[in-house]
């Protein structure tokens, strides 16, 4: 979500962001970057578990 | 004699418990740091209340709570605090967590404290106590204690103290009940009354005939009608869930918690803490920890909560081939990333591991179907399924088969004969399941957001284009009425008689 005045800097209320991107391409002085959301404590989750199976011959 | 009741499956690992529970409590001597994270609870982390530089006092608040769920967090002894800053804690992600770095002066001097006579007191004035004095679950969920007093549309008939410590390996609370059998029960007093429930029932398992001892001698001495029963030892017994089939023959609904039957349940340390937090007004500053597995004086020692690992373990002499730290027990316990992270509120035990006693897990074979693990399950799920459902990611069948009610004791890994690790899939199916929950919340919100504006925008474009056929009508109408009134002018002008002429209007004639 952005908002602004006609003219004037606007904000960017990064809680609300989506990650669509469609902001980027129409912004005229290039300000706005995009990082990748980091992995902290507050979102990590469970890994798919990945164990080598035994070989039965 | 109490009837007891019996729950579905558990599982009989050998216990260990001779280890450490042979001698006394051992003190610490002072770290040479504490290691404070500021999330040491369930809920919400607590807000900073200090920074880096400043002087704290023993029991001095230095974390705020922040929303409905959370707890405050104290200094455990007088220092200067050098960092507030991200550093390595206890997860099980290994990522780091924000934490206040406390390097202590020696003087262990206190703040001043306030203690209360809990009688003079209401409910809620001493659940916003037990809040600020930062008293969490110490069993290991570390929930905070004062949402379980609130007063809800559920009577609470039955108080249940958890002394059970089902997990092999762990002694701390047994030790805690030898020694400060008293505190407890004043402790238990005070919830009792608090709560207004009718009986008080301590739950121990039979294997603790000292604690069991002590505990009954303290009720005597106090003078409570407080009910002592020793349980049949088996793991997971001490699940609150568990424990109140065992003790009342009632089951908690499923997804629902044990005070919508009536019951309320607090471990025997939190228990013992929320005596000291209102006699004293002591806040949670420090617990018992057992520290033992491969170590030649294990033992429980009372430690400052934020002790690294590393000064808790220093006087065990670990044995030369450990190769790693649970923190934890055996069946739920977490591996340590480092033994360099902080002791927090839930570290009931510090099991140091090596290949004898932890062998590596061996390569998991496919599930053969035996249900080994569905009769040992204590809830009565069917692990395979689950497992099943949580390998393929069909989360809507794993929800089906109650996911959500596993309480991940181990005790369905344990038995399995192709030895796999079926807790890890639950966890990811649960992680995964939330997740997707939260998301869906986001994107719900951000569709409306998206929605209102296309509205807004229609709406803007509808009033500008009527303001503006309003202003055209208004101009058009304008038009015609000047037009109507000049006609009406030239029409009104032409019946009445001449206007004078210039020479008649009196101008005088040449």
């Amino acid at each position: 979500a952005i908002v602004g005045a006609a003219k004037q800097m606007h904000t960017i209320v990064a809680s609300e962001c989506t990650g669509c991107e469609l902001c980027v391409a129409p912004c005229p002085v290039d300000c706005i970057s995009m990082p990748e959301i980091e992995e902290k404590i507050t979102n990590w989750k469970w890994k798919y578990p990945v164990y080598t199976l035994a070989r039965v011959h | 004699m109490k009837k007891l009741f019996k729950f579905n499956g558990g599982v009989h690992p050998s216990t260990y418990k001779t280890l450490s529970n042979q001698a006394d409590i051992k003190c610490l001597p002072m770290p040479s740091r504490l290691v404070i994270p500021f999330k040491q609870h369930a809920g919400e982390a607590a807000k900073p209340q200090v920074k880096a530089g400043d002087h704290v006092l023993k029991g001095q608040l230095i974390g705020i709570p922040e929303g409905f769920i959370s707890g405050a967090i104290h200094a455990p002894t007088s220092g200067t605090i050098t960092a507030i800053d991200e550093q390595p804690v206890a997860h099980p992600s290994e990522l780091p967590d924000l934490c206040a770095t406390l390097i202590p002066d020696g003087k262990d001097e206190w703040v001043q404290l306030a203690p209360i006579d809990y009688r003079d007191h209401t409910s809620e004035d001493i659940q916003h106590r037990l809040r600020m004095a930062g008293v969490v679950g110490l069993g290991g969920a570390t929930f905070p204690s004062n949402v379980k007093l609130r007063k809800s549309k559920y009577k609470i008939n039955t108080l249940i103290l958890n002394g059970a410590e089902c997990e092999p390996y762990i002694t701390c609370d047994d030790l805690l009940m030898r020694v400060h059998a008293s505190e407890i029960i004043r402790g238990a007093e005070i919830l009792r009354h608090v709560l207004d429930a009718t009986e008080v029932l301590i739950g121990i398992e039979d294997n603790k005939p000292e604690a069991i001892d002590s505990m009954r001698q303290a009720i005597a001495e106090l003078g409570f009608k407080f009910d002592v029963v020793a349980v049949p030892t088996i793991y997971p017994g001490g699940g609150v869930k568990q424990l109140i089939q065992v003790l009342t023959g009632l089951e908690v609904p499923s997804e629902k918690l044990p005070n919508e039957i009536g019951v309320q349940c607090f471990n025997v340390a939190t228990t013992r803490t929320i005596y000291r937090a209102l006699e004293y007004g002591e806040p949670l500053l420090s617990r018992i920890v057992t520290v033992t597995g491969n170590v030649r004086q294990p033992g429980n020692y009372e430690a400052l909560i934020g002790t690294p690992i590393d000064e808790l373990i220093a006087g065990v002499e670990k044995l030369p081939d450990t190769n790693g730290y649970i923190m934890g027990g055996p069946m739920m316990g977490i591996r340590l990333p480092s033994v360099e992270v902080p002791m927090v509120k839930a570290t009931n035990c510090i099991i140091a591991a090596s290949d004898k006693l932890f062998p590596p897990a061996p390569p998991a074979l496919p599930c053969i179907r035996c249900t080994r693990c569905v009769e040992v399950c204590p809830v009565e799920l069917q692990p395979q399924d689950l497992y099943w459902f949580s390998k393929a990611k069909e989360f809507g069948k794993a929800q089906t088969f109650s996911l959500f009610d596993c309480i991940e004791c181990g005790a369905c890994s344990y038995v399995c004969p192709s030895q796999i690790p079926l807790v890890q899939y639950f966890r990811f199916a649960k992680s995964e399941i939330r997740m997707r929950a939260l998301e869906k919340q986001n994107s719900d919100k951000a569709r409306e957001r998206h929605e209102f504006r296309d509205y807004r925008i229609e709406r803007e474009k509808k009033e500008k284009a009527e303001k503006l056929a309003a202003r055209e009508k208004a101009a058009l109408a304008a038009k015609e009425k000047a037009a109507l009134v000049a006609k009406e002018g030239a029409a009104a002008s032409a019946t009445e008689p001449p206007a004078p002429t210039q020479s008649e209007a009196g101008i005088p004639k040449e």
